[in-house]
This record gives C-alpha cells, structure tokens and sequence, in this order.
C-alpha cells in the first residue's frame, strides 16, 4: 500500500512533522511505502520532505494523509485529486484567544478553523488525535499521537521532593500561565511558602512574555522561572526534579506535555480541557474549579501527601502505554485500510 | 490519600481557608500593551507595493555574478512580475477601502449614540 503524508509546513522541531515522520517509519516497519510532501520546507528537513507540487504524479492508488493543524490553503488542490484522503485534524486553536495579544495569529486560526469543515468535507476519512478534536469534525476515528519518550530517558529514579511546580508549553494566552503564576502566589502566601514555578515554553511575543514576567515579580518576587529553548535533556531534568506538573489551559487538542511528566514520573494536576481528560485518564487529578483557592489546595496536597503522590506516579507511569506504538499503529492502519 | 478524593479534599479546605479569611488576595494585575497597530495612513502608504529592485542581490561571497543574473532574469519576467504587483496592489486597495468605510459606519454610529448615551447616564442620576 502506498501513503503519502500531506503537511502545510515542514520544520525540525514542529510536532507535526514529527509525528509524520514517525508514521512514515511505522509504515516502512509494515512494507508500505510513501512520501511526505510540505507546501513550505525548513532547509534543514533535507530531502525528508518533499515539495507539494511535485504530489501532482502520486500514484492513482495511493492514498494522501493530511495533516491539519493550521490554516493551509496550498491544501486545497490536493482535495481535488482523484486519490483516497484521510485528513488528520491535531486541531486549531480558536482565534478568540489571540485578538488581543497576537492579530495576524488570530486571523490564521480564525482561517483555519473555518477551512478545517470544508476540508473534512472532502475526505473519505476523518479522524483526529483525540476524541475530542474527532467529534469537533462529527467524527469518532481517532488516531492518536505516537508518543515515543525514548528522547526524554527513563523516569526520575525517586521522588525528588521540594515544591517547585512546572509548565511546558508556549507562553500563549490559552495556556493561562498567568492564572498558574496567580497559583503559586497563592500557594507561597497561604500554604506552601518555598513553592516555586517554572514555565518552559517560547512566548508568543515578547510583549506577552514582558507581562507575565511583570505579574510574576508582582505577585510572587523571584518565585517563577522562564525557561526556553531547552534540549531534550535539559527538559527530562525539568521534568525530573519538579514536585508536580500544573496545566491549567484553557484548550488542548492532546496536549503532550501532560504524558511526557507521567512518564518521568511528575505528578499532573489540570484542567479537564479539550484532549486531556482522554490522555491523563486517571492518572491526574482534574480541576474544573475556577477557584484557584481549590487549584493551590489540590497542588499542595500532591506536594504534602506522599501517598497521593506515589499513587499518581504509579498510574502516570502505567500511562504513556495507552499511547504506545501498537495501539496507534492499530488505529491508523484500520483508518488507511478503511479510507 | 487516593486521587479520586482529592479534589474533594481540596474543595473542602478552601472553603474552610477561605471562611478563616484567607484566600481574599487580591491577584489582578496582568495587563497586557496592545500590539502596536499600523495606522490607516501607513497602510494607504503601503497599499500600492513597489518592490525595490536594487534590493535583489546574493548575498553569497562573490555573488556579483548571481546577482546580475537574478536581475536579468527578473527583466526577462517584468511582464509576470508586473502584473503580481498590480494584482496585489488592487487586492490591497480594495481591503483599504473596506476598512476605510466601516471605520467611517462605527464613527457615525457612535456620534449618532453618544447623546442617547449622555441621556441615559443622565436618567440613572436622578434619584
């Protein structure tokens, strides 16, 4: 069977691409074969990825895999090619969350919110990443991310203790680290008063990052730490050392982070949103309270309760295998198979 | 503890720090500057695209040469640039005058609202 994977852009460190390269070798691994072809190429994917245009001589009986995951018009004549299409949504954030603080990003998603219907439309499958990001196009296929932690090392080998709370991911207005900064402001003043907070992420602008790091000294001097641009052993120690992992976004379509501090052995305390109800199981503690009275007292009893803690990193260590290889392998196969 | 419990848990003593009179912080704080926007005049100024020329260059060591070819070529395809250009440039006007209009709407709206609005501020005075 032939499967060519369809992207809008191409990068070394873009999630996407390298969920399409991952997909490309576990379809090597079953004897298939294909291609992957990108609209705009970062010069360092090398002969990788191949230009968009030339996915005009694709076999007739190929099938195109495309991966959505923003607004793509150099898409659209794919969709009016003969062969059969599975699209792949990794979802849109929507755009309300950017007028304010980045326009020309919110008119992307605002775009590729309004497309990704239309482009649903015009494949034989859909699916998403998620369940959630699934029935957001009326589907119910989901083809999960590969997760594959082995860049990350193994676990930490004990529980490092301490009470330093840790975000990963982009310091963006959906992703509300403000609202964890508020929390650990909270959490120093009226429970835990050597917490600390460590956000991991590139910000969405440096006037975004300027704010927060003004709210930070306002609320908590010298408690929160910004971090970007780490390698992937410098974040597996980030991760390592933290007492609890904190997310209180305010939409996910999967959010990885969350599975990659349960497989080094982070507890997770979150928001219920989007994806993540599906990827944390039972293994986090879920917060739906906009209380962040409630949030600062769920984190400090991870961070005081040692059997709380040791029963979340024992779920959160079993969990990562619902993402594994062979379940999604299984799920992407049958979607191919299907289209 | 078991996780299932927790937030339970969590809920509970809040409520109770909260009737101890903690948790009354006061947390606002995170203002964030606009974006700077580009003025309706700089955007007329820039509505009409005049690609300059000179700027098409290698940058490469010794790219005298390429650069003399991207030139040649670029006169060899003024016709197809030509019309990118204008294309572009009517696209451009276009949205502008869009802008220009609603900008033009939400004014007389406003001015035409603002003596109700006095008015009404004026009748929530009154005791």
């Amino acid at each position: 069977m032939i499967v060519h994977q369809v992207l809008s852009g191409a990068g070394p460190v873009d999630a996407v691409t390298v969920q399409a390269l991952r997909i490309q070798e576990l379809l090597r691994g079953w004897g298939w074969r294909g291609d992957i072809f990108a609209g705009h190429i970062d010069p360092r994917m090398g002969r990788r990825v191949r230009p968009l245009r030339e996915i005009e001589d694709a076999e007739p009986d190929a099938t195109l895999l495309l991966h959505y995951s923003a607004y793509a018009p150099r898409l659209r004549d794919v969709l009016e090619m003969a062969q059969r299409k599975v699209l792949l949504s990794h979802n849109v954030t929507p755009a309300r969350w950017f007028w304010d603080y980045e326009p020309t990003i919110a008119i992307h998603c605002a775009l590729g919110r309004r497309q990704l219907p239309e482009y649903a439309a015009a494949c034989d499958v859909v699916a998403g990443v998620s369940a959630y990001n699934a029935a957001e196009l009326g589907s119910d296929v989901v083809i999960p991310i590969l997760f594959d932690p082995a860049h990350l090392g193994a676990p930490a080998a004990q529980d490092p203790g301490g009470s330093e709370l840790l975000f990963v991911g982009r310091l963006a207005p959906h992703k509300r680290q403000d609202e964890l900064i508020r929390t650990v402001a909270l959490l120093r003043r009226h429970r835990l008063p050597g917490a600390t907070l460590r956000l991991v992420g590139e910000p969405l602008n440096p006037n975004y990052l300027a704010a927060l790091r003004e709210l930070a000294e306002a609320l908590a001097p010298g408690a929160v730490t910004f971090e970007s641009g780490l390698s992937d052993a410098e974040l597996a120690d980030r991760y390592r050392r933290a007492a609890v992992f904190v997310c209180l976004s305010e939409h996910e379509g999967f959010c990885i982070p969350v599975l990659e501090a349960m497989h080094l052995g982070t507890p997770v305390v979150t928001r219920p949103v989007g994806g993540i109800p599906e990827v944390a199981g039972d293994a986090a503690l879920l917060v739906d309270d906009r209380d962040l009275a409630v949030v600062a007292e769920a984190v400090a009893l991870v961070v005081e309760d040692s059997e709380l803690r040791g029963e979340l990193r024992r779920r959160g260590s079993a969990r990562p295998a619902a993402f594994a290889p062979e379940a999604t392998a299984a799920a992407l196969r049958a979607a191919l198979e299907g289209a | 503890m078991e996780p299932e419990r927790a937030i339970e848990v969590a809920r509970e003593r809040a409520a109770a720090a909260r009737e101890r009179g903690a948790y009354a912080d006061d947390l606002r704080g995170f203002a964030i500057s606009r974006p700077t926007r580009i003025s309706t005049q700089r955007l007329m100024e820039w509505a009409v695209i005049e690609p300059d020329e000179r700027l098409l260059r290698s940058t490469r060591r010794l790219g005298a040469p390429i650069t003399w070819f991207k030139r040649l070529l670029l006169r060899g395809l003024q016709q197809q640039f030509n019309e990118l250009t204008s294309q572009q440039s009517r696209f451009n006007m276009h949205v502008l005058v869009h802008l220009t209009e609603l900008e033009e709407r939400v004014r007389t709206l406003e001015d035409d609202v603002a003596p109700l609005l006095r008015e009404h501020e004026q009748r929530q005075r009154r005791p």
